[in-house]
């Protein structure tokens, strides 16, 4: 179905001033020659952003995702206690929901209730109660734990917190520690969110280089890259991931782990997007207009990089979006097997081993709030990725 | 010749408009189109990109996207084999009627050979298929048949070449297997979408006498689409020459291109080169063909035409003159006689 | 027009290896897409190319401006100065193509079939292509003033902005683009206009020789008419030489001075406009013209009946190329190659008959 979408095309719009028009269709006829004037000197990325625009869902998507993003970003800020700040009062402890109303009446600031210790009449073991006598009340931006936010800014002011310093909120729960498991996804968030981020982008530069020369030279160098790429193509990847990862030698840092771990997922990430390029580019060699560069005089650098890979950069973009699940979801399956990265680093892939036990899922199900966000992370970058690749080719008349 | 014209009528299409949706708002690629195809005479349409000449005969077959919007007035009358009178507008897309006219009534040869044969399937396995579904044959049969209809395209060897694949053959024969793919549904009305635009002038010159000799074989009718006035003259009975989406002229081609009316007719065959006087400048029609999305208000051809009138042609649209010999022109040079106003 | 020698072709030869692959062994045919084709080019006309699908017309063209490199044979371009003019060039652009240069250059002319690598690149703005596709031969993520400075930025033709937007506007004037529209992309222009952005293009650098390769054949015929009459206008202004390949041969009639006929990678007749399609000599000219349906209703309509199918290139007929198809068909012609001579002045022919024919047709 050819259904244009674009505005016509009309070389007269200087003079479509007709003497029979009355004022009101003169303004009309002038607004609508300043839209044309717009679309016409609109370059590619405006014309991109423009249909991204009126694609609803990915709007949500891409809305949902920042969110994710910047929540990680200012980790320390939004969380109110750290990754492993502990807290030996509230172990396995239940979600606590802010309220406005219990059975001694209402109040205009939210709060909860303070927490005893009681002995649980059956097992005899210590178990935390809510005390429904006491009142602790939920304020923004309150004081809490000294923090650097970016690893920079010192501040005690949290996004939310306690009145009372000694009391702990905990809106998702504690595990069988009392770490907050809200604090700690948030912290994983970060750490998923940039291990995928650093593992597309290792692989991204590995595949412009490695798909750039297989593309652009073409013949028997094309052919053994091509070769190379079939036989990591074919290697499989689970097994081939954990046995790198338990080669990682136990007394290696959390941190030699982390770019351990996104070296490996990016050095394995490349062949798919390489032989996208390649293909890429190998079509686009003898279009009309790299002919013309070419006969123009143009140099093969300034002819890549000015008239080649512009003309799919929009493509590459689509490609690298749809990745990045790839790249959350190897994290998350490898450390959830216990073969990534390891506690005390946070991550959603820890965060879910942690939580599998035929007790968690019986006992404290909060505890699979990350995998929420795992699902939400995932959906989002495939429905960008929807959005993006049928924004990406504004000079296309057909949908 | 009047009786005859009567008893030949077999399509009638009356105020054919086709709107679309898009996402920038409706654009009108035909408005109010009629035209008629009377049995063994070819109707030729021409006019350049566009003009909607295309989109007309998909309409007629049923043929356009989901998003299309047939005109409240459109009538479009066909008459079968069978002497049923079936109209075509209130068919749907799909269902056995559509289907038994698509084919064994209306046949259609388009550009692009290549694009209406299944790469997977021979030459002959198609015209069977298609044999036994319109023509009730037994699989024997339909080979034989299918080989006769090679023959009769003019395609040596037609044995051995009824068991190749479309990609096996060159353009031009291509051309004339999918010309014989059409036939052997055995339809009385042709369509033929720009069958020679691809070809060569020494192929295309071989594929137009054979399609006059297949008609008058077969007593057919035709509509021949094109943007060449040159091939419309060699083929062509009547012509109606269309630009953005209207008819502006038609009559017997003859007349037409002897003596046009149009100014847009007029500036469309001086525009083309000769082969016979060689000049020093070409005289082209001044401006651009406007897209769909901007048709100019009133008469269409009015921004380009030289005998453009100011307050009438830009304001409103002309209506057809109705004229002797079945001659119109829809312009505001000439009154409802067809004389000249100026 | 001066009557100088500009392009010089001789005994053109393009081939292209054709790889077929089988499990066991891999053999390769030779397409002789052009084979042994002369002719020459005058500063400030228009050469006409016709011939039918697989004819080798645009690979003429292409090998010409070595868009891909001849098997055989030379192409010489005269400079006026009789000196290969590199002025842009800088001290060690000159330095590294020196080797190169020595073994091009010809008395008055540059050997183009032996330039490589840098010198080129570096004579590439003194020629140029106007493409078929005016939708596929413009980038569209350029404004069509950076699509216009291409040759002169790429080239290294002119370096200061300025002088670049200055010529850029006289270009695109004499183009008759308008001025106010060059901020815009491609995106924005009708089938017409491109063409006439691709034509500014290829004229930005002042070349001397342009090919034309099928320029007006996607265009519809009233706007046509327009580009070809702008083509000729520029020549008239610039006196660039155009090579004018087409399937049409009304629109090469009206635009070139002299016309060649291929058939099938060769040369069949070669001469002045008038005398081609007026007085043809060979027989596959005659059919062509005869072939091609006039909007005239009265005229008559009676193309020579050539039977069968244009041959493969691949497996090229013996003897003369069309005795497949020749209605006077000998012997001879399938046995030997037709020589190729002069049979009037200036006017070419490869039939062992040609004396014999008269195609003579009237004029309008």
């Amino acid at each position: 179905m050819t259904t244009t979408t674009e505005p016509p095309r009309n070389d007269q719009d200087g003079d479509d001033q007709k003497p029979g028009m009355s004022r009101k269709e003169a303004r009309a006829a002038e607004r609508e020659r300043q839209r044309l004037l717009r679309y016409y000197s609109a370059s590619q990325w405006t014309l991109i952003w423009w249909r991204f625009r009126r694609h609803r869902a990915a709007m949500v998507a891409a809305g949902l995702l920042m969110f994710m993003a910047l929540m990680g970003v200012f980790a320390e800020f939004v969380a109110p206690y750290g990754p492993t700040t502990r807290d030996t009062k509230y172990l396995d402890g239940a979600p606590q929901i802010p309220m406005f109303c219990d059975q001694n009446g209402c109040s205009a600031q939210p709060f909860i209730h303070g927490v005893k210790t009681e002995r649980d009449p059956v097992t005899l073991r210590a178990i935390s109660v809510p005390d429904p006598e006491t009142r602790v009340y939920v304020e923004f931006l309150a004081e809490g734990e000294e923090v650097r936010v970016l690893g920079l800014f010192p501040t005690k002011t949290h996004l939310f917190g306690l009145s009372d310093p000694e009391a702990k909120l905990h809106i998702w729960g504690t595990d069988d520690l009392g770490r907050d498991v809200f604090s700690r996804t948030i912290y994983a968030t970060r750490t998923s969110l940039s291990i995928g981020v650093l593992g597309v982008l290792i692989s991204f530069v590995l595949a412009l280089a490695i798909g750039g020369v297989a593309g652009y030279f073409g013949g028997r160098i094309d052919g053994v890259i091509q070769r190379v790429t079939e036989i990591i193509r074919v290697v499989p990847i689970i097994p081939l991931y954990m046995g790198l990862a338990a080669a990682m030698p136990k007394e290696w840092s959390t941190t030699e782990v982390y770019f351990a771990m996104t070296l490996i997922l990016g050095l394995f990430g490349w062949p798919t997007l390489a032989r996208r390029i390649r293909s890429q580019l190998l079509s686009i060699r003898n279009e009309d207009y790299v002919v013309a560069a070419r006969l123009a005089g143009a140099r093969p650098r300034r002819i890549i990089s000015q008239h080649m890979l512009p003309s799919f950069t929009s493509f590459i973009i689509v490609d690298l979006v749809i990745s990045f699940p790839y790249m959350i979801l190897s994290e998350t399956a490898l450390s959830f097997v216990g073969l990534g990265l390891r506690p005390p680093t946070v991550s959603w892939g820890v965060l879910l081993q942690q939580a599998q036990s035929i007790r968690a899922i019986e006992q404290t199900p909060w505890l699979f709030i990350p995998a929420v966000f795992v699902v939400v992370a995932v959906l989002a970058f495939t429905v960008i990725g929807d959005g993006l690749r049928d924004a990406a080719d504004p000079y296309s008349e057909t949908k | 010749m009047a009786d005859e014209g009567e008893t030949g009528r077999m399509l009638t299409v009356e105020n054919l408009s086709i709107g679309f949706r898009t996402d920038e708002g409706r654009i009108d690629p035909v408005q109010g189109v009629s035209f008629s195809v009377d049995r063994g005479r070819t109707l030729g349409l021409v006019g350049e990109s566009g003009s909607g000449k295309s989109i007309s005969t998909k309409a007629l077959m049923q043929l356009l996207p989901g998003t299309a919007i047939l005109g409240e007035e459109t009538r479009m009358r066909y008459r079968a084999k069978d002497g049923r009178e079936v109209a075509v507008e209130t068919l749907g897309r799909t269902g056995e009627e559509i289907r038994r006219l698509r084919g064994g009534e209306i046949g259609m040869i388009f550009q692009e050979p290549m694009a209406s044969f299944s790469p997977v399937y021979t030459i002959g396995n198609q015209m069977m298929e298609a044999i036994r579904l319109h023509r009730g044959m037994r699989r024997r049969e339909a080979r034989e048949f299918a080989i006769e209809m090679l023959d009769k395209v003019g395609i040596s060897n037609p044995r051995g070449r009824v068991d190749q694949y479309a990609h096996e053959m060159s353009g031009g024969m291509r051309q004339r297997a999918m010309i014989a793919l059409t036939l052997s549904a055995g339809p009385q009305l042709l369509i033929a979408d720009e069958p020679t635009t691809a070809l060569d002038v020494t192929i295309q010159a071989q594929v137009l006498e054979l399609m006059r000799g297949l008609q008058d074989d077969l007593g057919m009718g035709m509509i021949f689409i094109t943007h060449d006035l040159g091939v419309i003259a060699q083929i062509a009975d009547e012509v109606a020459v269309m630009y953005l989406g209207t008819i502006v002229e038609r009559g017997p081609t003859r007349e037409v291109i002897r003596n046009p009316q149009h100014p847009y007719t007029i500036g469309l065959l001086e525009a083309i080169p000769s082969l016979d006087t060689l000049t020093a400048r070409l005289s082209p029609v001044p401006g651009d063909i406007p897209s769909p999305h901007a048709r100019p208000r009133g008469c269409p051809f009015h921004p380009r035409c030289s005998k453009a009138i100011a307050g009438v042609c830009d304001t409103r649209a002309p209506v057809e003159t109705r004229a002797e010999e079945g001659r119109a022109v829809r312009c505001w040079l000439y009154d409802e006689a067809g004389r000249s106003a100026a | 027009m001066s009557g100088e020698t500009l392009i010089e072709v001789r005994n053109l030869e393009v081939r292209f290896p054709i790889v077929t692959k089988t499990l066991f062994r891999t053999r390769t045919v030779d397409l002789r897409a052009v084979d042994d084709v002369s002719f020459d080019i005058k500063r400030g006309e228009t050469v006409g190319l016709v011939g039918e699908s697989g004819s080798g017309k645009t690979t003429i063209g292409r090998a010409i401006l070595r868009a891909i490199d001849p098997t055989g044979g030379e192409v010489i371009y005269h400079t006026a100065t009789g000196d290969l003019d590199l002025a842009h060039a800088s001290e060690a652009e000159l330095q590294k193509i020196r080797p190169n240069l020595q073994m091009a250059f010809r008395e008055g002319g540059v050997a183009l079939h032996a330039l490589a690598g840098e010198a080129l690149r570096l004579f590439r703005p003194r020629m140029s292509l106007v493409f078929q596709d005016p939708y596929s031969s413009l980038n569209p993520r350029m404004t069509v003033r950076d699509i216009i400075a291409e040759p002169l930025v790429a080239s290294g033709l002119m370096t200061k902005r300025d002088e670049i937007d200055a010529r850029v506007r006289e270009i695109a004037g004499r183009c008759k683009l308008n001025l106010e529209h060059l901020r815009r992309f491609p995106h924005a222009f009708s089938g017409g206009q491109r063409q006439r952005i691709c034509i500014a293009r290829a004229l930005v650098s002042r070349p001397d020789f342009v090919v034309c390769d099928e320029s007006v054949s996607a265009l519809d015929v009233s706007i046509q008419a327009e580009i070809v009459n702008l083509l000729k206008d520029l020549q008239e202004e610039m006196g660039v030489a155009f090579l004018f390949i087409a399937h049409d041969l009304s629109v090469v009639a009206q635009m070139s001075h002299r016309v060649a006929v291929l058939y099938v990678g060769k040369f069949v007749e070669y001469a002045p406009t008038e005398k081609l399609f007026f007085t043809p000599r060979h027989p596959y000219t005659h059919a062509l013209l005869s072939a091609i349906p006039q909007a005239d209703p009265d005229a008559a309509f009676e193309p020579i009946r050539l039977t069968g199918e244009i041959p493969n290139p691949l497996a090229a007929p013996s003897g003369c190329r069309f005795h497949t198809r020749c209605p006077f068909a000998k012997e001879r012609c399938s046995a030997e190659a037709p020589a190729w001579r002069e049979v009037a002045e200036e006017h070419f022919v490869a039939c062992h008959f040609a004396e014999e024919f008269d195609f003579s047709r009237r004029r309008g």
